[in-house]
């Protein structure tokens, strides 16, 4: 095996990451630029050094972005920040930066940041907040101050989340890094952590995937049809097994039609029956069954497992971001599957819960008949 | 009867010989003829005088670089060389044009021929400091400054421009002779020279010395072109009396900057031996008194607001340049506590309503690690004065002069009355030039600061003005190690 320096290694690594990353010294001065942020920003290492990337933050941003960098800096505290930053093709991108104090041995050596592009996502809560803001009559003005109040807090706590579950994968990759440096003479070690370093950069790609469909099932309008519920079940078992995922039956009858939007109701069925698979009984196969009812003014569609349940005080959980309910080193995954579905249910003016029972559990949402559909949600 | 030594074209209108476009308008009752300086000079005797005054700089320019002595002078003083540096040459090779322009037009053979002269001091005055400070480019980056600083769209350039294109480039000879020669040399420079090389000698720096002393002798001739056409113009008070208003304004502004900075913040303490306030009663304001009553002219009108900025502008300005110390090109320093304690015996009145933006910054330090400048700086755009160009910072921090005038060309902000006093005489020649703010609204500029720095006024991290201790003064106690 060719044996890298350690300093090519770690740009290797670092480049190969999907998020932007950044370094800086103990002076605040930038000192490295992964790849991702150089092709990001189109502009070369010399360019960014020091205080050169600043000049790509737009300039209403500036001086919030740089007045905020430095009081976290004098204070060696982590921060978390959004502001534009210009793209290599000359368009502001909304970024949300997260800064850690790298401490080593009780000596402060700088930071390291990591960067994804969140512009999707704050278009698709501005567009939300638009929404709020047509709401006219007195008792929707009043809805609207709580459901604005829940916007700011929802915006908040997802940005929490996801800065810290792009911190974790991060802040372990750079162990494992010091490791690989560490172990420089044993081969069998230094495989180890390089494999171990891939395994949480794939991590953090799929974070960012997760992130950019979630943006998605915010932002893009909805094309609603009538579904054919059977024929878009095929297609996401297919390409679950496809995958190389685990073996599993799946069954339905009797599957009345829906409406929906194509795309994003696979996407829902994806991550539901994708969950129920991921969190079967050891040595049990995975069974899934569909069926739907007609349910006030809508059809509900169940889709039950014959896996490891769902607690019933963790029924309400499951839904929300960057909750797993099992500990993250026996099951993969990162916790935005069900909480992109129930997004997805709630554009459409539908509703989605979990149940639990003796032998699993069950996923069941309600997409609203035609009609109401189109008249309240279909913009 | 014309003087015979006079050059004169009889056979020629005065009208086409000095068309009043460009020679200033002409009055009928002045007897331009009569012109008489008394510091007249011949080409030949000049060349000679001159000969041994280039020796003089060579000799010391020798000795401040061989011998290393320009190493032993303290890190603060090399700024105000570098301030200095910057502003002297280019706005001097202007005054060359001034010059040239009044030996064509000026309506006297004897004035022609002074000017004449006067652009060969003006371009020495050119070639010395970019001379003297190209060496010490290869020491220190930010003396590329001397050369650059002009062309470059830095704030205080583009202040400066606006400045000297209207009184060197644009003036004719007559406004040219009162507004450079008159009121800037006469008023300021000439014997201002004198106390600025008496602390150049002071802090040990020769070179500095040599340069303001050897330019000082050329001025105090070539001066006296300014008063030798006011003894013609005594019939003209009123006109002369607006030149003389708005000249002096325009360059007390970028004296409090120069001087004013040099002289209470870059000499270091234990050679200081007067305040900048009472430099400029010692130095200035007596001599230029006496020269308007000599003259029959009046103090400007606006003589209590410049009194009240004696105390005032400089610490303003250098309260702004040191929270925006990135956008110069010299490195600027934070004032000790012993410092604080001379400035404040010398403006009692002021000082305590300026210190405490000092004990901010100082409160800055004390929570950043050293070097990290960007902690204690400004990061918002200045806001900048449509007449002067110059930041609004007249007054005080809790109360800012600063006016807001809707004109014909947009709404105006002026740092100061004189200010919109000067832009209101002469509306349509200053109308329509952009300030900073507005070139980056009009997306000229960019807005993002550091942006607008490496962009716009081509200063980059080894060249912009930075702490001169990067924070790290022995008397600062650290809330953080």
């Amino acid at each position: 095996m060719s044996t890298f320096d350690e300093n090519e290694r770690f740009r290797l690594m670092a480049d190969c990451s999907p998020v932007l990353l950044w370094l800086a010294n103990d002076q605040a001065h930038c000192t490295f630029f992964n790849k991702p942020w150089l092709e990001f920003t189109g502009r070369t290492m010399e360019q960014e050094y020091g205080y050169g990337w600043a000049e790509g933050v737009h300039f209403e941003d500036y001086s919030f972005c740089i007045d905020y960098f430095m009081q976290h800096f004098k204070k060696r505290q982590p921060f978390s920040m959004e502001y534009r930053l210009k793209r290599h093709d000359g368009e502001y991108r909304w970024i949300l930066d997260n800064g850690r104090p790298l401490i080593e041995n009780n000596i402060f050596r700088g930071y390291v940041g990591s960067c994804i592009d969140i512009t999707a996502l704050r278009e698709a809560q501005n567009a939300k907040i638009e929404q709020v803001k047509l709401l006219t009559t007195l008792a929707e003005r009043e809805q609207a101050s709580i459901a604005m109040a829940k916007l700011n807090e929802d915006l908040e706590s997802f940005s929490y989340s996801v800065s810290h579950n792009l911190q974790s994968p991060l802040a372990t990759s750079f162990n494992y890094l010091r490791f690989i440096r560490e172990n420089n003479n044993d081969a069998n070690a230094r495989e180890k952590w390089i494999q171990k370093t891939e395994e949480k950069m794939r991590e953090l790609e799929k974070i960012i995937y997760d992130l950019l469909n979630l943006s998605r099932s915010e932002r893009e309008p909805l094309r609603l049809e009538e579904i054919n519920l059977p024929f878009i079940i095929d297609g996401v078992a297919e390409g679950l097994r496809s995958s190389g995922i685990a073996e599993f039956d799946i069954n339905y009858t009797d599957l009345a039609p829906v409406f929906a939007d194509e795309g994003l109701l696979k996407q829902a069925l994806n991550n539901i029956i994708g969950n129920a698979i991921k969190y079967a009984k050891p040595d049990v196969r995975p069974q899934i069954k569909i069926r739907t009812h007609t349910y006030d003014g809508g059809i509900e569609v169940i889709i039950e497992d014959n896996g490891i349940g769902i607690h019933s005080d963790k029924l309400l959980e499951v839904f929300r971001p960057f909750k797993r309910l099992i500990p993250e080193r026996q099951k993969t995954g990162h916790g935005l599957g069900l909480y992109i579905v129930e997004k997805i249910m709630l554009r459409h003016g539908g509703k989605i819960w979990a149940e639990s029972h003796s032998s699993g559990s069950s996923i069941h949402f309600v997409l609203p008949e035609k009609k109401k559909a189109e008249g309240d949600h279909a913009r | 009867m014309p003087d015979k030594a006079k050059i004169n074209w009889p056979e020629i209108t005065d009208e086409s010989l000095f068309p009043e476009a460009v020679a200033g308008k002409n009055k009928p009752n002045v007897a331009w003829e009569k012109w008489e300086a008394a510091y007249k000079t011949t080409y030949y005797d000049y060349i000679k005088v001159q000969v041994e005054k280039e020796k003089s700089i060579i000799a010391v320019n020798d000795s401040m670089l061989r011998l290393g002595n320009y190493k032993k002078l303290s890190r603060q003083w090399l700024s105000a060389l570098k301030l200095h540096g910057a502003l002297l040459p280019l706005a001097e090779f202007a005054a060359v044009i001034g010059n040239m322009r009044a030996a064509r037009f000026a309506r006297d053979s004897n004035w022609r021929d002074m000017a004449l002269i006067g652009a060969l001091d003006e371009l020495r005055h050119t070639q010395i400091p970019l001379r003297l400070n190209h060496f010490l480019v290869r020491q220190d980056k930010q003396f590329d400054w001397t050369h650059k600083f002009y062309h470059s769209n830095n704030w205080i350039a583009i202040a400066a421009r606006h400045c000297f294109d209207e009184m060197l480039h644009a003036a004719n000879p007559i406004e040219f002779a009162i507004a450079t020669n008159f009121v800037f040399e006469n008023g300021f420079t000439n014997l201002q020279f004198i106390g600025l090389a008496a602390l150049g000698a002071e802090v040990g720096d020769g070179l500095f010395e040599e340069m303001v002393s050897s330019i000082q002798t050329d001025e105090a001739r070539h001066a006296q072109i300014g008063t030798a056409v006011l003894d013609l113009l005594a019939d003209d008070k009123e006109e002369v009396q607006r030149m003389v208003d708005k000249w002096f304004w325009r360059s007390w502004r970028l004296f409090a900057i120069a001087t004013g900075i040099s002289t209470d913040y870059f000499t270091p303490i234990e050679h200081r031996k007067t305040s900048f306030k009472e430099f400029m009663q010692e130095w200035v304001i007596r001599q230029f008194q006496t020269t308007l009553d000599r003259y029959g002219l009046k103090r400007p009108w606006y003589w209590n607001i410049f009194e009240e900025e004696l105390d005032y502008f400089h610490h303003m300005a250098y309260a702004s340049a040191y929270s925006y110390r990135a956008s110069t090109w010299f490195d600027q320093v934070l004032p000790s506590p012993q410092d604080l304690e001379w400035l404040r015996s010398k403006y009692p009145g002021s000082w305590p309503k300026i210190e405490p933006i000092w004990q901010h910054m100082i409160r800055g330090w004390q929570e950043a690690v050293p070097g990290l400048d960007f902690a204690v700086h400004g990061s918002a755009i200045m806001g900048f004065c449509n007449l002067c160009q110059v930041v609004l910072c007249g007054g005080t921090p809790q109360t800012n002069t600063t006016i807001v005038e809707e004109t014909k060309h947009g709404n105006h902000i002026f740092c100061s009355a004189p200010c919109q006093y000067i832009y209101n005489q002469e509306p349509e020649r200053y109308g329509s030039h952009a300030d900073l703010v507005t070139r980056v609204l009009e997306g000229k500029a960019p807005g993002n600061l550091l942006a607008m720095l490496t962009q716009y006024m081509n200063l980059h991290e080894d060249e912009w003005g930075k702490d001169v201790c990067s924070g790290d003064y022995p008397w600062l106690e650290r809330k953080q190690t």
